[in-house]
Order: structure tokens, then C-alpha cells, then sequence
């Protein structure tokens, strides 16, 4: 199997590998520090099986599990965490099992055992179960077979383009396929409607302005396009951008 | 009546446990002696008088025991004011009904008579007396429910106050740090479990007594060593301390969790990491205590808060408003600042 560590600690991926050369099966070990070093590697060396630690930075397992679960052929995942956490629960549905640190040899084992049972279809069932993640800070797309992450901060707007969603961000736009209803429930804070088709970050609002049929568009900082706001979401705009 | 206090809630208590009723016979009997005493003369029979009263008294007072017994429920969900007026309405009926039904049994062959001055009397004393002793003794369970809930609310904050010092994400991380070393540097591995030992230590001190600003320094030392082995080169520390503020003492556990959320909320949460600057100076009267440390954008502080709000309320229990804590966030810098009067050995002893 190849089977991917990731850990911010590198004492924890140490004792991680040491266990899992142990076990005396023949596994081709990787490692990652972050949540989004993991969901690259998991494309590059396609991995089987995934141990992802709970508490990293930039990403953290929780989210990092949510987009590995929207790839193509996602990898059996097992958690592991220092202490059992009340986010962990709604995600077991989705990993294999969960570890506590230190982890146990014989857990270890058990959990290898039963990834290495598991067939494609269940694989893809567990997936399928992963709960909604309104607290994730990144947008996964697949470009070319690849995953990119868009950190949500860079994001300028979202807005829809028929079947896709077009993603406009600091360095360029990419596509994808989450309907705008579930990108708008799950960032109310930073995200506001201006339009049926348009989501705009509020940090990158400049102004409003007006052309000559009495239109009203929103200018965006970092981004020359202009959006148009339509009539519905007018005065709540407006509204907005005196407040800013 | 503290029988199985534990398990009980509300004002009134079950009446009906065995125990209890003991207890309430033994009282009741007790009130018929009373009574017995003021009101003998020489001329009765004591022993006719005292049965008498004995059995009025118990009587009544188990046919009211037994009626807040099932009503207990039901008083219980009431606010002291309503349930003690329902209790007494209660008590008030009961006697008033008993000394109207006692009146013919106690001097055979006389009736009832609303106008007659003395049975009228015998009514009216024995409601009085009724309402008198269920106040009294509705204000002692107002009491005692009272201190009780006091006692469990002193024992929970001292509960939390004491959890809230060792956080288990800290020390599984740390169990795990040592297994891993000890494959790898043993030596290392030994002088964690030292300086885990030290911090562990620390922590079952008693937590009113003071301590040196030197011995804090200590117990800061040990916990960044341990961060310090599972952070590796994503944590460096910069110590700026007066040795002449060294002596004076603080509270335990004041600058620990400061440097603690440092590392927690900001080092941790950096891929880069960053350095926690701790620094000590004094003025003329008071020490003045700062942790810097970087964080990340989306910085999350609702975990910074509890710790915060611990010290925060120790500082104010001690000194009131002459030490004090104050917060700043300055984009990617946090920094807490305290404020803490200047004491020495002697001063508090």
C-alpha cells in the first residue's frame, strides 16, 4: 500500500513510520506537513491510505478529509488526534477509524487490516457520507486532474456560469462544481449576494457605481470586472458598502 | 433532615423516608412536652395533658408531612416565595381541620359550635402556632438549600479553576513527543519526562499561595522545553526579564498560560512558526508582565478567552483594581499585558 503521514510534528511522523515499519508489511511511506501538502501528494503518489493528525496549520485534518473526499479516487483515511474532539465525531462516518496519540501498535495494526479490506465501492460510500464543512477556509477545484486550493481570504467573488461555478481569485479564476446556495450558506460572513449569479467577498468591495440606464455595479478591488447588483439586493448593498 | 442531601433537589425534602419520619415524631413529641410544661397546673394530670397534645401533634403533623410529601413535585418547581406560601396554606388547613375534628374526640359529648369563645380560641391558637413554627422552619430550609448550592457552586469553580491548568491535548502530545524520543534520543526523552515532571509538580501546588516571579519563570521553562522538543525550530523564545523583579511575588499559574496560548494559538497555528517574546519590568510600584506572539489571519480566540478570563478573575479576587489585563491585536501580533502590584516575601507573610 502507499500509505501517507501527515503531521505538522515531525517527532509524531517519526514514531508514526517507525510503528508502521513494524507492522512488517512492505508499504511505500510518504509524508506531509500540512493538510494541503496532503491532498497534493495524495494525486501525485496515489495514495491508499491517509493518517491525518486533526490539529495542523494552514489546514487542518478535518478540512483536509473534506476535499480528499471530493477527488477522484480518494484514499481510505484514518484519523489521529491527541485527545478526542467533539468536531471528530460527525467525521468518523467518513474515515476508517481513529487513533489516539500515542498511538498503539496493535490499533495500528486493526486499522491497517481493515483498509486493506476495504474494496473501491465501500471506499467510495464512506466518501459519500462526509458531512457538510462550513468552517473550511480553503475552495477545492480540479484543474487538468490536479487539485488546486484557493484560500477563502483570496477569493474575490463566485459567480455562476451555467452548469459551473466561475471562481475569480487573487491570482486567476478556475471552475467549479458547488452550486452558489451551498458556497452562500456556508460563508455568511465573509460572502454577500449581489446577484442570482453572484457572490462577492465583502473585503474586496471598493465602491458602487451607476452607467447610463441606471444600472448599479459593484467595482472590486484586486479585479477589473465589474458585477452588476441586481434590483432585489440593491439597497441592502448599498446599505453594506456605507457601513464599510 | 440532611438525610441523602446529595441526591435531593429543591426546598422542601421528601418527608415520607423512613428515617424522617423518625425524626419528625421525635420533634413532634418534643413540642407536646413544650406545650405540656407551659400550660400544666397543678390540678390536671400530667400524663392525661401530654398524651393529649402527643396525639394532636402527631396527628397533624403527619398528615402534613404526608401532604408536601406528595406535593413535593409540584412545590419544588415553584420559586421560594410561591412554594413557601403553599406549604404554609398547607400546614394552615391541616391544623385548622384537625383541631375542628379534635374538638369533639378530646371532650366527649360537646359539639361543635362556631360561637363558642372557647373552641374559637382553641382554633385560632392552634393555627397561629401552626403558621409560626412552618415559617420557621420554611426559612430554615430556605437556608440550607441555599448553603448547599453554594457549597456546590464554591467546589465546581474550584473543579474547573484546578482542570483548566493541565490541558490533555497538551499532555497526550507530550506522551507522544517522549515515545517518540525515546527510540530516537533518549536522553532527550529522559529530561522531558523531567521537566513534564517539574510542570506536573507545579500544578498541585496549592493554588492560594503566592510565588516567586523566579519560580513562574521555571514552570514557563519546563513547558516551553516540551513545546520546544515537538515544535523543533518552528518555536524560538526570547526572554527579556529584570533580574531585579526576580523576588516578588505572583500568583501561580499567571504567566504559564499566557506563554501557553502563545504556543497554542499562534506558534502552532503558523506553518512557519514564529517567536514568543516574554518580557518583565518593573516600575515603582507594580511588575509589569507582556507575551508577544505572532498569529495566524483567521485568528481563532475563542480558546485564548478561557484562559483569560481565569487569570483575569484570580488577579481581581487578589488585588482588586490595582492589577489589571489588557489585550491587543495588531494584524498578525497578540499581545497581553499584566499589571500586577509589587510584593515581597515578608510584606505577605
Amino acid at each position: 500500500m502507499n500509505i501517507l503521514i501527515t503531521d505538522d510534528e515531525y517527532l509524531a511522523r517519526e514514531r508514526l513510520k517507525r510503528l508502521l515499519e513494524q507492522t512488517g508489511e512492505q508499504h511505500s511511506i510518504f509524508e506531509a506537513e500540512t493538510g494541503i501538502d496532503a491532498i497534493k501528494q495524495c494525486a501525485q503518489h496515489s495514495i491508499d491510505l491517509i493518517f491525518l493528525d486533526i490539529r495542523m496549520p494552514e489546514m487542518d485534518g478535518l478540512e483536509a478529509a473534506w476535499h480528499l473526499s471530493r477527488t477522484e479516487a480518494p484514499p481510505a483515511i484514518i484519523f489521529i488526534t491527541a485527545y478526542d474532539e467533539y468536531a471528530l465525531q460527525a467525521f468518523k462516518v467518513n474515515a476508517i477509524d481513529y487513533l489516539l496519540k500515542p498511538v498503539k501498535q496493535e490499533q495500528l495494526g486493526a486499522a491497517i487490516k481493515k483498509a486493506g479490506k476495504l474494496n473501491q465501492l465501500q471506499l467510495a460510500k464512506m466518501h459519500d457520507q462526509a458531512p457538510q464543512l462550513p468552517q473550511r477556509q480553503h475552495i477545492s477545484a480540479r484543474v487538468r486532474g490536479e487539485v488546486q486550493l484557493i484560500p477563502l481570504q483570496d477569493i474575490i467573488y463566485f459567480q455562476a456560469d451555467q452548469k459551473y461555478v466561475n471562481v475569480r481569485h487573487r491570482s486567476g479564476e478556475v471552475l467549479i462544481e458547488e452550486p452558489l446556495k451551498q458556497l452562500e450558506q456556508d460563508f455568511p460572513e465573509q460572502f454577500v449576494r449581489i446577484h442570482r449569479n453572484a457572490l462577492i467577498n465583502q473585503k474586496y468591495i471598493n465602491g458602487l457605481s451607476k452607467d447610463e440606464h441606471g444600472h448599479l455595479f459593484v467595482t472590486l478591488k484586486h479585479c477589473d470586472s465589474q458585477l452588476e447588483v441586481s434590483r432585489r439586493h440593491a439597497a441592502e448593498i448599498r446599505k453594506l458598502v456605507k457601513s464599510l | 433532615m440532611t438525610l441523602n442531601n446529595q441526591q435531593e433537589k429543591g426546598m422542601i425534602p421528601k418527608l415520607c423516608q423512613l428515617p424522617r419520619v423518625f425524626i419528625l415524631i421525635l420533634l413532634s413529641e418534643l413540642l407536646a412536652l413544650l406545650f405540656t410544661l407551659l400550660t400544666f397546673n397543678s390540678a390536671e394530670s400530667f400524663w392525661l395533658k401530654l398524651g393529649l397534645y402527643s396525639f394532636f401533634i402527631f396527628w397533624t403533623s403527619l398528615v402534613i408531612s404526608f401532604l408536601l410529601c406528595a406535593a413535593r413535585d409540584w412545590l419544588n418547581a415553584k420559586s421560594v416565595g410561591i412554594s413557601t406560601l403553599l406549604a404554609t396554606v398547607i400546614v394552615m388547613t391541616t391544623t385548622v381541620m384537625s383541631s375542628l375534628i379534635a374538638i369533639p374526640l378530646v371532650d366527649v359529648g360537646v359539639e361543635l359550635d362556631w360561637h363558642n369563645p372557647e373552641q374559637q380560641w382553641f382554633v385560632f391558637r392552634n393555627l397561629v402556632i401552626a403558621t409560626l413554627i412552618s415559617l420557621a422552619w420554611m426559612r430554615y430550609l430556605y437556608l440550607r438549600q441555599r448553603m448547599h448550592n453554594s457549597i456546590q457552586a464554591e467546589g465546581e469553580a474550584q473543579f474547573r479553576a484546578l482542570q483548566a491548568k493541565i490541558h490533555p491535548h497538551f499532555l497526550f502530545n507530550t506522551l507522544n513527543t517522549i515515545a517518540s524520543l525515546i527510540s530516537i534520543a533518549p536522553e532527550k526523552a529522559e529530561t522531558t519526562i523531567e521537566r513534564l515532571a517539574g510542570l506536573l509538580r507545579s500544578n498541585l501546588r496549592p493554588s492560594q499561595e503566592l510565588i516567586t516571579l523566579a519560580q513562574e519563570i521555571i514552570t514557563c521553562k519546563d513547558y516551553l522545553f516540551i513545546e520546544q522538543q515537538r515544535l523543533g525550530e518552528k518555536l524560538s523564545v526570547k526572554w527579556d526579564v529584570e533580574p531585579s523583579c526576580e523576588p516578588y511575588l505572583i500568583p501561580p499559574f499567571t504567566l504559564q498560560p499566557l506563554v501557553e496560548n502563545a504556543v497554542y494559538h499562534g506558534i502552532q497555528q503558523l506553518h512557519k512558526g514564529g517567536t514568543v517574546t516574554i518580557s518583565v519590568k518593573s516600575d515603582e510600584h507594580s511588575l509589569l508582565l507582556s507575551v508577544i506572539n505572532p498569529v495566524p489571519d483567521i485568528a481563532n480566540s475563542r480558546g485564548n478567552q478561557v484562559a483569560h478570563d481565569n487569570i483575569r478573575e484570580r488577579l481581581r479576587i487578589r488585588y482588586g483594581a490595582a492589577a489589571s489585563m489588557t489585550i491587543e491585536q495588531h494584524q498578525q501580533q497578540y499581545l497581553v499585558k499584566l499589571i500586577i502590584p509589587q510584593t515581597l516575601e515578608q510584606e505577605s507573610a
